[in-house]
């Protein structure tokens, strides 16, 4: 039964793989030219990298829905908890007990934070004319709140839980809220004005990169930790 | 020549990496396994010419997603260790 199995298994992903393989050797002329067509378009975005151009300039369409999906991937995260008190964003920091307290992990602690806190900045700011932006932004400031949550609070700060929810919402309601301000100045939604679009990019980014990295924080805290388990 | 070397290496290791990830007997090793495999996927990126894809790969698909997976790993060790008490 099992060999069977493997056998068919087998047998599919080999003819999976030769169709692929036939259809990327003859595969059809794209019949439009993107990449010309972004790269023309360039000078009107606001910014000079064409990956940040497309995502908040010419289909910003489609990252303010990608942000839509995951602050609901998040919250419904987050609402699935078995703790009602543990229902909202997890706190940076972790209780006593959790957190793993050895000198060598501070140490790391205090040596990693402030690197991959300039990282996630450069990173963003980067992002106007070279590879970046807000989404890897934001997983290097998840990245350091992981690290936060697994070695503690290194300075004693604790951030409340309304900043916390707050953290997590104002990428999605300021990108809404800057999208709609557009049709209140007569202009298509989501359509920056050519002289400010770099400031209202880079800033949309920014709170961007902020929600990002609080609901990628939020999906691994509100992994069942061992206390929950307890009957 | 010698990028195509490295690719070939690179797609090889790929594999290796993938292959090892889901047979490993042991968690962690896969683990581990699968973080080396994101990030030589961030590598193909590069080569690809896509560093924007390489960029979120590694910061997600390698980082993140390996200290979740760790996590859990943790989380079942431990588990595992309360049932034999």
């Amino acid at each position: 039964m099992t060999r069977a199995r493997t056998l068919s298994a087998g047998l599919l992903s080999a003819g999976v793989a030769v169709t692929l393989a036939l259809a990327i050797r003859d595969r059809p002329r794209a019949g439009i030219d993107l990449a010309a067509t972004v790269r023309n378009a360039i000078p009107d975005s606001g910014v000079e990298h064409d990956i940040t151009a497309v995502l908040l300039q010419f289909r910003s369409y489609d990252t303010l829905l990608e942000i839509a999906v995951l602050l609901v991937a998040a919250v419904v995260a987050l609402a699935l908890r078995d703790e009602p008190s543990s229902r909202t964003v997890p706190p940076l920091e972790t209780a006593e007990d959790e957190a793993i307290n050895t000198p060598l992990l501070a140490a790391l602690q205090r040596l990693l934070l402030p690197v991959m806190l300039v990282t996630a900045v450069y990173l963003l700011w980067a992002g106007a004319f070279q590879p970046g932006g807000a989404f890897q932004a934001g997983a290097v400031l998840a990245a350091l709140g992981v690290l936060w949550r697994v070695a503690g609070s290194p300075l004693g700060v604790t951030i409340s839980a309304a900043w916390r929810r707050g953290a997590l919402v104002i990428g999605f309601a300021v990108f809404l809220a800057a999208g709609s301000a557009m049709l209140l100045l007569g202009r298509p939604l989501l359509n920056w004005p050519a002289e400010w679009a770099k400031i209202i990019i880079i800033a949309i980014e920014f709170v961007l990169m902020l929600s990002i990295a609080v609901s990628l924080l939020g999906l691994f805290a509100s992994s069942p930790n061992a206390a929950d388990q307890q009957p | 020549m010698v990028t195509v070397v490295f690719d070939v290496v690179l797609g090889t290791g790929m594999i290796i990496a993938a292959l090892g990830a889901l047979w490993s007997r042991e968690l962690f090793r896969a683990v581990v396994l699968f973080v080396v495999f994101g990030l030589l996927v961030a590598l193909a990126w590069i080569r690809l010419q896509a560093p924007d894809v390489a960029l979120a790969e590694a910061a997600i698909g390698a980082g993140l997603t390996g200290a979740l997976l760790l996590d859990a790993v943790g989380h079942l060790r431990s588990a595992r260790r309360e049932e034999r008490e």
